[in-house]
Order: C-alpha cells, then sequence, then structure tokens
C-alpha cells in the first residue's frame, strides 16, 4: 500500500489523543439516587482534578478509534497498487552552457539529446519520463514520471546556458527518483574525473570545436578619478588554430570602440580599452561563432559609494593620523557632522544623529596607563581585519569601566570598542596618540580604513554591478520593503524582505533592474565568464554504461482505490448516533 | 436484603389503630358505621314497612300506637376496604432501610385494617399495577423494588379500580417529577380517606455536602456530575421542600393526610411521631 499524501498520517496522532482523552477524561464516582430531576442544572459542574486511569474499551472508544484510523487513511489518500507497471526513464541533461554550441551543421549538443531522448522515449512502447537538469540546483524539467507527450513539450524549455558547475547534485537526485532503475546522462564530453555513479549510464553527445570567448571583464571607475574609466577584458583562443577577431564596444546605441585582436592557438589577449565619456551601460563584443554565450559582456559603471566623513578631533597626531588614512581609502566626501555616515571626535564631543551614523572617539587619559601588549584582537570582527600590533605601545589608556564590546583589549583594559546606541554606533579608540605610536604603525591607518571599509558595507546601495552567473551578492535596501527584480527578457520576480537581502546572480545574461516601491534603484549585470566551459575542444561523443544495470526502473501506473470513503462516512456517522445516544440522549440537563 | 420486621409491626399495631375518618364508608358490614341502612344497633330513622323488610325490624309499639308498620331503620355498620397502594419502582430500595420501612409500613397497615375486621387490599404499583386481596405476606415479602416507571405514570397507565368510599394508604417516596394534584386525582377518586407518607432515605431528606459524584437516576439512569458542594445541596433541599409541599398541599385539598417520613427510624417511632400526629392512626 502507497499513500498519496503520506503526510496525512500524521492524522493518526488523533489515535492517542482519543485515548488520552478517554483516560484522563473526569471521571466521577456514580452515586445511584431516587430523583436525579431535584440535582438537576443546581450547578455548573466544576473541576474535581483529572486524574489518569486505564482507558475504559467502551464501543464509544473503539467506534472512535476506528474512526480515527480510517479518517487516517482517508487523509493519508491510501493507494494499492495494482499489476499495472509500466518503465520509469530517468534522463539527466547537461545544463551548461557548452551544451548550446552549435557546429558546422548548425546542430548542437543539445539538439542531440532531446533527440535522444525522444529516441529512448519512442523505444519504450509504455513509460513515464523524469527529466533532470543539472546546475548548482537540479531542476526537474519533465515529471516526474511524466507521460511521452508531457516530456516532449517540456523539452522545449530545455535552454542550457550555464557556466561549468558540478553535475553530482542533479544525478543523485536522478538516482533517487530512479529507484534501483538506470539513469541516462546526456553530455556534452565523457569527463574521466567525473565520479561515477552506479546505475547512471553516460552518453556524451558533444562535439569538439574551436571556440574564442571573452573570458574576463570589468568596468572600472577610479573613485576619486571619473576620468579614468576604463574596461578590462580577456579574450581566449581556446582553439588550435590562430584566429582573428573584431573587438566591439557601443554604448548608447553607438561603437565607441572597435578593434581586430590576433589571437595565436591557445592563447588569453588582455585589453584595456579607456573608455572616455560616463557610460551608463557598455556591451562588449566579438565576431560570433559556435558558442554565443562567450561572445557578448555587458558591463554597468560602478557607482561611487563614498562613505561621508566629518573630522571633529582637533588640531593634532589623531586628525592627523585618521586625515592621511582616509585620504588613502578614496572613499570618502566630507559632510556636515549632522549627515555624515562617519564623524570622528573626541570622547563624549559628538553623539549620532541619525540612526546610520558612525561615531569614533578617539581619546584616552592624561594620566591612564600605557601598553606595550600583549594585546587581544577579536579576529573575527572585520573591524580587526589584518590588524598586527606587535610592537605597538597604546599609551594614555583610561581605566574607566565600560559595557562597550571590546574588540581590541589588553589584560583588563578594552583599547578599542564598539557600543550600539539608541541612534547609531559609537566606536571607542581608548588610546592618546600623543603618548602611543598606533600612528608610526600600519595598524593605525587600517583600522580607520576598516572602519570606513565596513560603514561603506552599509551604504544603501550595491557594490558591485558586474556579477558571473550564480554570483551571490547582498544588497542593503533604502526601507525595510520588498522590492522587484526586472530582468533582461521583463519578467518581474519579487525581492526576499530583509536588510541586507540575499541575491544569487541569476543564470540569464544580461541587466537586470532593481526597483523598490516602482522606482528604479540600481541595476547589474551578469555575463558568462567562464574559460573553462568555453573550452568545446574536450567535447567528445560517446558512451558509458552504468556499471551495475541495465534495466529502466518500473512505477506504479495506476492504484486501486478501495471504497474508504463510505467506510469512513459509515463509521463516523456510527461514532456520532451512539455518542449522541448514549451521552447526549441519557444526559440529564448537564 | 433488608425484610419486613414482622415483631415490630406486631408491636406498633398493638399500640395503634387505624384513624377511621369521619366521613361515611362503605364496605363489608363491620363495626364502622356505614352510609346505609343496616343492622348496627345506633337506631337511625323510621319507614313503612315494605313485603320483605325483616319483621325483626319492625317498630311494633309504633304500630299500636298509629296502626301503622313501621320499620325501625338502623345505621349500617360496615367494616371499611383499606386499600393500601405500595409504590414498588426501584427507587424505593435506593436505601435499605427505606426499602425495609415502606414494606414494614405496608405490614403494619395491613395489620391495623385486619384489625378492625376488614379486609385489606394491597396494590403493588411496580411496572404494572397488580392487586392482591389476600396472602399479603407472600406478596410483600416477594416485592422486588425494580420498577422503571414512576408511581403517577404506572396508576395513570393501568387506572386501577380502587374501591369505593375506602380508605387508601399510598406509601411512596414521589421522587419524581409530577404534578401533585394530577397524581393524587386517581389515588384520591371514591376514597373516603386518604393517607400520603412519603418515604425518603436519610440521604435524601439530609443530604450532606461532600466530594464531586456522578448522581445516576436508579429509575432512569439519567445523570448529572455534580459536586456537592453547600450551596448544591441548599438549593436540593428546597427544591425538596417544594416537592413535599406540593404533595401535601395536595393532600389537604381532597381532606387526605400526609406524612414525610424518614426512614432512619423504627415502624414504632414513625407510628409514634409521624402517623400518629398525620391523625393516620390513633392510639388504641
Amino acid at each position: 500500500m502507497e499513500f498519496a499524501a503520506p503526510w496525512g498520517l500524521l492524522a493518526g496522532l488523533s489515535i492517542p489523543t482519543i485515548l488520552a482523552i478517554h483516560m484522563f477524561r473526569r471521571r466521577y464516582q456514580e452515586k445511584p439516587i431516587a430523583g436525579v430531576f431535584l440535582w438537576a442544572e443546581i450547578a455548573p459542574t466544576a473541576s474535581v482534578g483529572r486524574r489518569r486511569d486505564r482507558p475504559p474499551i467502551t464501543r464509544s472508544l473503539l467506534l472512535e478509534l476506528l474512526a480515527a484510523a480510517i479518517l487516517t487513511l482517508l487523509i493519508a489518500e491510501p493507494l494499492f497498487p495494482t499489476e499495472d507497471v509500466v518503465e520509469h526513464l530517468v534522463f539527466v541533461l547537461d545544463n551548461s552552457a557548452s551544451m548550446s554550441a552549435k557546429d558546422a551543421d548548425d546542430t548542437s549538443a543539445r539538439d542531440r539529446a532531446i533527440a535522444r531522448v525522444e529516441e529512448v522515449v519512442e523505444d519504450v512502447p509504455r513509460c513515464v519520463v523524469t527529466v533532470i537538469t543539472t546546475g548548482r540546483q537540479p531542476e526537474v524539467l519533465a515529471g516526474p514520471a511524466a507521460s511521452p507527450r508531457e516530456t516532449e513539450q517540456a523539452l522545449r524549455n530545455y535552454r542550457p546556458l550555464l557556466e561549468r558547475h558540478d553535475f553530482s547534485a542533479a544525478l543523485l537526485l536522478a538516482t533517487q527518483v530512479a529507484g534501483k532503475g538506470k539513469v541516462i546522462f546526456l553530455t556534452d564530453g565523457i569527463d574521466a574525473d567525473r565520479p561515477v555513479l552506479p546505475q547512471v549510464a553516460v552518453e556524451a553527445l558533444g562535439r569538439p570545436l574551436a571556440n574564442v570567448g571573452i573570458t574576463s571583464a570589468s568596468y572600472i571607475v577610479p573613485p576619486m578619478e571619473p576620468e579614468g574609466a576604463r574596461i578590462f577584458l580577456h579574450i581566449s583562443n581556446l582553439s588550435d588554430q590562430e584566429l582573428h577577431r573584431t573587438l566591439t564596444l557601443r554604448a548608447e546605441g553607438a561603437v565607441i570602440h572597435r578593434e581586430k585582436i590576433e589571437l595565436a592557438r591557445r592563447s588569453r589577449k588582455v585589453l584595456t580599452v579607456p573608455v572616455t565619456g560616463s557610460f551608463e551601460i557598455i556591451e562588449a563584443t566579438i565576431d560570433e561563432d559556435a558558442m554565443g554565450v562567450d561572445n557578448r559582456v555587458t558591463l554597468i559603471r560602478p557607482k561611487a559609494a563614498l562613505v561621508r566623513i566629518t573630522n571633529l578631533l582637533p588640531p593634532g597626531r589623531s586628525r592627523r593620523t585618521v586625515e592621511r588614512a582616509l585620504r588613502a581609502t578614496r572613499v570618502t566626501e566630507a559632510a556636515d557632522p549632522a549627515t555624515a555616515d562617519l564623524v570622528f571626535a573626541l570622547p563624549g564631543a559628538h553623539s549620532a544623529t541619525h540612526e546610520s551614523q558612525w561615531v569614533v572617539e578617539f581619546g584616552g587619559d592624561a594620566k591612564g596607563v600605557d601598553l606595550i601588549g600583549p594585546y587581544m584582537i577579536e579576529r573575527a570582527n572585520p573591524l580587526a581585519e589584518g590588524i598586527q600590533l606587535d610592537g605597538v605601545v597604546w599609551g594614555g589608556v583610561s581605566q574607566e569601566k565600560t559595557t562597550a564590546r571590546p574588540i581590541i583589549s589588553a589584560g583588563e583594559f578594552p583599547l578599542f570598542t564598539v557600543a550600539k546606541e539608541a541612534q547609531g554606533l559609537r566606536l571607542r579608540l581608548n588610546i592618546d596618540m600623543q603618548r602611543s605610536n598606533l600612528h608610526k604603525s600600519p595598524a593605525g591607518p587600517l583600522l580607520i580604513s576598516n572602519i570606513v571599509e565596513r560603514r561603506r558595507e552599509q551604504l544603501p546601495q550595491l557594490l558591485r554591478w558586474n556579477l558571473h552567473q550564480g554570483e551571490r551578492f547582498s544588497l542593503l535596501p533604502p526601507a525595510d520593503t520588498g522590492g522587484r527584480l526586472i530582468g533582461p527578457s521583463g519578467d518581474a520576480s519579487r525581492l526576499g524582505a530583509g536588510r541586507p537581502i540575499l541575491l544569487t546572480a541569476p543564470a540569464q545574461t544580461g541587466v537586470y533592474t532593481i526597483q523598490f516601491v516602482e522606482t528604479d534603484f540600481d541595476q547589474f549585470a551578469v555575463n558568462f565568464l567562464d574559460a573553462t566551459e568555453s573550452d568545446l575542444s574536450r567535447c567528445s561523443e560517446g558512451a558509458e554504461d552504468a556499471p551495475d544495470t541495465s534495466l529502466y526502473g518500473q512505477v506504479q501506473a495506476s492504484y486501486a482505490k478501495p471504497m474508504i470513503e463510505a467506510i469512513a462516512a459509515l463509521v463516523v456517522l456510527s461514532v456520532l448516533l451512539y455518542n449522541w445516544y448514549h451521552l447526549v440522549g441519557r444526559r440529564h440537563d448537564v | 436484603m433488608a425484610q419486613r420486621d414482622v415483631d415490630q409491626i406486631a408491636q406498633a399495631a398493638s399500640l395503634f389503630g387505624l384513624a377511621i375518618p369521619r366521613t361515611a364508608l362503605t364496605g363489608a358490614a363491620g363495626e364502622n358505621l356505614g352510609t346505609g341502612v343496616g343492622s348496627s344497633l345506633e337506631f337511625q330513622d323510621y319507614r313503612e314497612y315494605t313485603p320483605g323488610d325483616d319483621l325483626r325490624h319492625v317498630d311494633w309499639a309504633a304500630f299500636a300506637r298509629t296502626d301503622t308498620l313501621m320499620v325501625r331503620l338502623y345505621r349500617e355498620e360496615v367494616s371499611p376496604t383499606v386499600e393500601i397502594v405500595l409504590d414498588a419502582s426501584a427507587s424505593m430500595a435506593s436505601d435499605p432501610q427505606k426499602r425495609s420501612l415502606a414494606l414494614n409500613l405496608a405490614s403494619f397497615f395491613i395489620v391495623l385494617a385486619r384489625a378492625h375486621n376488614s379486609r385489606p387490599v394491597l396494590w403493588l404499583a411496580g411496572e404494572r399495577v397488580l392487586r392482591h386481596a389476600g396472602d399479603w405476606d407472600r406478596h410483600l415479602d416477594a416485592v422486588i423494588f425494580d420498577a422503571t416507571v414512576d408511581l403517577a405514570s404506572v396508576l395513570a397507565a393501568n387506572r386501577p379500580q380502587f374501591a369505593h368510599r375506602s380508605l387508601r394508604v399510598v406509601i411512596s417516596d414521589f421522587l419524581f417529577p409530577h404534578d401533585a394534584e394530577t397524581s393524587l386525582q386517581v389515588l384520591s377518586k371514591g376514597a373516603a380517606s386518604l393517607a400520603l407518607l412519603q418515604i425518603l432515605s436519610t440521604e435524601e431528606a439530609q443530604p450532606a455536602p461532600g466530594m464531586a459524584r456522578r448522581l445516576v437516576d436508579v429509575e432512569t439512569h439519567e445523570y448529572c456530575d455534580i459536586v456537592l458542594s453547600e450551596q448544591a445541596v441548599a438549593t436540593y433541599k428546597e427544591r425538596l421542600e417544594r416537592l413535599k409541599g406540593a404533595v401535601s398541599r395536595a393532600a389537604r385539598r381532597i381532606y387526605g393526610a400526609y406524612s414525610c417520613i424518614v426512614s432512619d427510624r423504627s415502624l414504632l417511632e414513625v407510628a409514634r411521631q409521624d402517623l400518629y400526629p398525620a391523625g393516620i392512626v390513633e392510639a388504641r
């Protein structure tokens, strides 16, 4: 017996519940009297406590248990297998972009894979089919246990375009679906290093092809030098022959750069193209060849994510140290204290003016202690990333107690602390720079740089605009409201809630737009940049049969359904009538 | 099972006699004056002689004075029919003392009736109403209080043919939902007198507060779960008093006697403390 809704078996918990109710139900000691009518409706029955007792084997209990058992079965929808079984064909289709590469006949491994599936299905007179595509998260393209007709329709949606990825998740899923039957994995090359699953028969349908692809691309705009914008490209010849290509850069509908490239066999050309003009989107293309997806990249101009800074420190070593470090980061701009993202000030001189403002206090105690270590550094905290304090004299340390969380400390003295305030964050460097040598150590500017970078990460904007397929990134939305992601073909999907939102770059290449409250918030581009996958010379044809089986799995084609609904209705009705007669009909006004 | 206490019945019967009402009776010739003319020594009236009259009753002196044959009419002397109606429903045996007292009372009134040269009739009202005009002791000993029908219902359904102008004694607990006046119509119809003896067990008369109980009616098997709190007991007593009051008032309206008897005492004490004050028995 199988169950169409096995979760429905949870309803079986009602059986122990009924037993418990009968066991723990309130029982009174019976007392035979004359004239019970004189006692009726005198007062509501009061609780006399519950006592556990052996469940009475009453007709009511037995009927209720029977009804619960039958209703549980009813909810779980039992299916009784019949003799009618069919073959279950399970296919795994390689979803990597090389499957789409076209050969001289203008056919691809994808086309051959579809044809192969249809051929196998046609050879098996009675079958159901499951088709799974590979990927970081495998997807069921057809099925499970779809009809041949459904499979044929589903295969039209098979468009392999992923970068190189691991197939094992899809193969594992397929073997689970197939039970003990065979799985056919259709790919474009026999990979000797691929882990072999005993049930999986591999059929390679690829053909080695010459290919040139853009294998790396970036759009760089130095934060403080917008005029220095440039495009970096890697163009790789992944064939054993010398090839020529023309690189074209287009922006706003016009060609902004074009050049011919000579590519030696198995070579890579690194190109830097200066960009004159602040183009938001630049498209780089090379001549079409076997694989189209790597002939084109779209790059979005990165935006300057500048941290607004106010330095309220008085002239002196502390102020100079901060200014020097800020200049080195090149991601800051001056702002007034009310709107600044980051304020450097003496202890107690400034309070955060808005929720996202960080206040960094520099100050110790002229009568404080001077320390030379050992220093305790909380390495897990990104504020302490790369900090080395060997040889640093941390002078003028105040001995006042604090409840702030220490990031750097020495013994009982907290030296660098973080505390969340009602508004914003307060960071405290418990130091008198006049009595320290921190400014001479790399740790000084690095600490300030870390503070600036961490604050920059909190800015409500993207920090990266050009992404690979499947690359994970985070986004700090302007408010805690749901947003939308509009894809290159105009299809929209909802963004999750939360701050920050964690996203994965989709597989489809192109430009994506993020919207919040129907307003464009930012854009990012997804590109296919994978030299390994672009190398079509590794593609081959061949087959490896499943080592331990040559049989397909079998599934039940139909199930017998017992008349459980009618039986359940009968039993439940009996319970109701019985309980009504015994518990209501003979009970007097209570 | 508690049975009749013959000694106690005999002792009580030696001290008390049946109180004969002043209203006219009917019955077999006996020592109580009936409504008709009879052969007792108490002169009632004259009337002219008609053929067939007993010549022993001709007043010859009056014939000498008036030359008319006159017949002396004497008040009929009757022995009244005493009918004891015993409720044989299960509630009468809810307590052994109550059962025993009910049997003793029935037996007591049979003895009293016989002491008046009356022929007692025992009506056992169980599932049906059965009439027993003899061999009363055997019938009383065989009574099984197991009927699940209350007295009013069984009387209404069976309509027993009570004797005209009889003395009726009804022994019941009257612990069933009923309208007292309607119930007594059947019992009082044609009776010369009616005595209602309501027997209650101690627990029925004076229930004590206590734990929660499922109170199950011995006749109907209806039940109620209840905590026997002070308040609940007080409410019960109030209802019981209302029930007793209703039976008592209904009895008074038909010039009957009513006595509520708690079964925690002996027959002798009951006769002294309940039956005698209620005028149902009289001292010998």
